[in-house]
């Protein structure tokens, strides 16, 4: 199956780092592929799956739209 | 009978050792319903503008909120209010633990103090009994020894305690408010309006149970929320690693805040991220009331030169830049020691940490030397140095006393262009966030009405892409662009800025809380209802946090603030040197015009004053004229 990856890893020139379609087996979590993709889970403030929050555990779908924010707000 | 709220507010004259209870209408408590708002309220009705706010005339407010102590995580937050010493605008500053929940429990929604005590005094509030008792003996004692003296001679083990450490005492304008040695009601320098009423603590024990309209439904969403708190990705980070973990991604986004808002890049960020944190002082989570979140850490070290003690509340992120980054100091047990002096000696963390770093700076460019300093060098990096400012600060001894009146009048007082490197907004110093990478925020520290806040609004860059998603409650549907200061960015500010100052008023934690962490908007909603009983809405909520952001304004405009305090710093508006973001700058004149749309769309004029129509449309005719 394939799912979009789009990490906002830095707020530079190059902000929007699309990784794009990433091809995974079936049974992927949110989890394993921030492993494959080398993103510390501790770097991930925002998580949204299809435009909706999500969590680390969360079994990825064919054509899921995954956006990952790390941590650079505040309060 | 109300339901999550007493209906009492104690109001004590320390002056002549007197209080009474009033008794306000359910009308009033959907109107004003706690923390910032209620302040303001008592503020504006009780203070008279130009007073000195370190003089008896000035109002000193501990206000909670119609939920404070509902059992559901965040909801034990509080507000301490006054005009403040150090910007002379309102001053308001909220912190989280035991004591305000302490205070529902024994009877009073909120305590408003005026006058002053002719000796040390501390007030005991014990189920609804109050009494005023001497405070010479802990006069002149750090916060912890204060705390423990005073469990000693209540009795009560459990007693919360709300206290001033000695710069507090000698009323140094940045002085905070601590409860139980690791809560802080840091900014607006609220520790020196009580070191002014020789106001040493407030101590308060309550066995009343908190009556809620609907239990069982608290019940639902208690469990419902603390689910989602344990998987929640913002959550589970801050229940691992606590607000540490931003060293990390605002360094590697190229915005924190480093020498003085010179840099946005910290070369020995690696040295006080939070994996350095936890494998060298972490010692324990700690939690408020509760709270499943637990992001509150608790440090140790045996060290010589930097020992930590693991009473203390272990630094945040706020601090770990400030005294940190900021200084050019990567020494973490330096930091955390620091932070332990300022806890015990009750300074604001942010404002010591800006103030530091202004002088360190000015002792680069040759305004400050060694002349000033009885011999000591103030270089960038020096933990030695950093710590001895503060003790210097606390004590007002030497450069600590011209450094204690924070880096507006310091700089004032030391000339030579000082004023250069002197970073605040209305005489508060800057939190540690660079509005250069998220523009958003600059406007929320421009127009908080307490001067430079990071708590004013969320920060944009969480909203980038479908982010966004998170404001769709709001009507908020376009990506949120961090680098831009354009007309869609005022429409997210303007009702972000009341999303969030929901939390604010009614004394909910942010890391808990909407519109980040694990709560929505139907959530919360619907914990405000269960608690309360009330028909109320989201709407009906955001208006409430409209009608704080406009009483403060009319305080403010009363004494005097104006459009041109509205502002940003040097810094943020020249290009960043290095870095991710290098040649990143916010452009004057389009900040100008987003302030200018902002005043229109919340109904204020051209002077930046509510309109006699907005203060009608929110039940604030009573402010016609003053505003």
């Amino acid at each position: 199956m394939k799912v979009n990856v789009i990490f906002f890893a830095t707020l530079g020139k190059n902000r929007n780092q699309e990784i794009g379609e990433v091809h995974l087996p079936k049974g992927t979590t949110v989890d394993d592929l921030l492993k494959m993709l080398m993103i510390d889970t501790t770097q991930v403030c925002t998580l949204s799956i299809n435009k909706k929050m999500a969590a680390f555990d969360q079994v990825l779908l064919d054509g899921d739209n995954v956006t990952i924010i790390p941590p650079i707000g505040g309060g | 009978m109300p339901f999550g709220y007493n209906g009492k507010i104690l109001h004590v004259n320390l002056s002549d050792s007197t209080w009474e209870i009033e008794e306000p209408s359910e009308n009033w408590y959907r109107t004003y319903v706690g923390g910032t708002a209620l302040a303001a309220y008592y503020l504006l009705k009780y203070l008279k503008p130009s007073v000195n706010p370190l003089s008896e005339e000035n109002v000193l407010i501990f206000a909670c909120s119609v939920v404070t102590g509902a059992p559901l995580s965040g909801y034990s937050r509080y507000t301490v209010a006054a005009k403040s010493p150090l910007t002379g605008a309102i001053g308001r500053t909220e912190a989280g633990g035991y004591f305000g929940p302490e205070l529902k429990f024994a009877g009073f929604d909120a305590v408003v103090l005026t006058g002053r005590s002719p000796k040390p005094v501390y007030l005991h509030i014990n189920d609804g009994k109050v009494e005023i008792r001497d405070a010479g003996m802990l006069w002149g004692q750090d916060n912890w020894k204060t705390l423990e003296k005073i469990r000693d001679e209540t009795n009560e083990k459990m007693v919360r305690v709300a206290s001033i450490g000695i710069a507090g005492e000698k009323m140094v304008p940045y002085a905070c408010v601590q409860n139980d040695l690791e809560h802080f009601n840091g900014r607006t320098g609220m520790g020196a309006v009580m070191g002014s009423k020789n106001l040493k603590a407030i101590a308060v024990r309550g066995h009343k149970k908190l009556q809620m309209a609907d239990p069982q439904r608290v019940k639902e969403i208690r469990k419902w929320h603390n689910d989602r708190i344990k998987v929640h990705p913002p959550n589970v980070n801050l229940s691992k690693f606590g607000t540490p973990i931003l060293v990390k991604g605002l360094n590697d986004t190229g915005i924190l805040p480093t020498r003085n808002f010179r840099d946005g890049v910290f070369e020995g960020a690696d040295s006080i991220n939070h994996e350095t944190y936890h494998n060298t002082i972490f010692e324990s989570n700690s939690t408020c009331y509760a709270c499943a979140v637990r992001c509150k850490r608790r440090v140790s070290l045996k060290d010589k030169k930097y020992p930590l003690n693991k009473h203390f509340g272990g630094p945040e992120y706020e601090t770990i830049a400030s005294l940190g980054s900021m200084c050019g100091i990567d020494n973490l047990p330096g930091v955390a020691h620091g932070n332990q002096l300022c806890n015990l000696l009750g300074l604001d963390t942010i404002s010591t940490g800006s103030v530091i770093a202004f002088a360190f700076e000015c002792f680069e460019k040759g305004i400050i030397t060694k002349n000033d300093t009885d011999g000591r060098p103030l270089n960038w990096g020096d933990a030695d140095a950093m710590i001895w400012l503060i003790k210097e600060i606390a004590n007002r001894r030497g450069i600590g006393e011209i450094l204690s009146q924070g880096v507006r009048k310091a700089a004032d007082i030391i000339g030579q262009g000082a004023e250069k490197y002197a970073f605040h907004i209305k005489g508060q110093e800057m939190p540690m966030h660079d509005g250069r990478g998220k523009t958003g925020m600059g406007m929320g520290f421009a127009l908080s009405p307490t001067g430079a806040e990071h708590m004013e609004s969320p920060h944009d860059v969480a909203f980038q892409g479908d982010g966004v998603s998170k404001l769709y409650a709001l009507g908020i549907f376009e990506p949120i662009e961090p680098l831009k200061t354009n007309a869609q960015k005022v429409r997210f500010f303007v009702n972000g800025q009341k999303a969030w100052q929901i939390n604010n008023c009614y004394g909910i934690c942010n890391f808990c809380s909407v519109p980040i962490h694990a709560m929505t908007f139907q959530m919360l909603v619907d914990s405000i209802r269960a608690i309360t009983g009330w028909d109320t809405s989201l709407y009906d909520i955001m208006r409430v946090s409209e009608r704080s952001n406009v009483m403060s304004r009319v305080f403010n405009n009363r004494e005097g603030f104006e459009t041109e305090d509205d502002r940003i710093i040097r810094r943020w508006h020249e290009p960043m040197p290095t870095g991710p973001l290098k040649d990143q700058n916010i452009d004057p004149d389009e900040f100008q015009e987003a302030l200018a749309l902002y005043y229109e769309i919340s109904g204020w004029d051209g002077e930046g004053k509510p309109t006699r129509g907005k203060l009608v449309d929110l039940n604030l005719e009573w402010l016609i004229d003053e505003s």
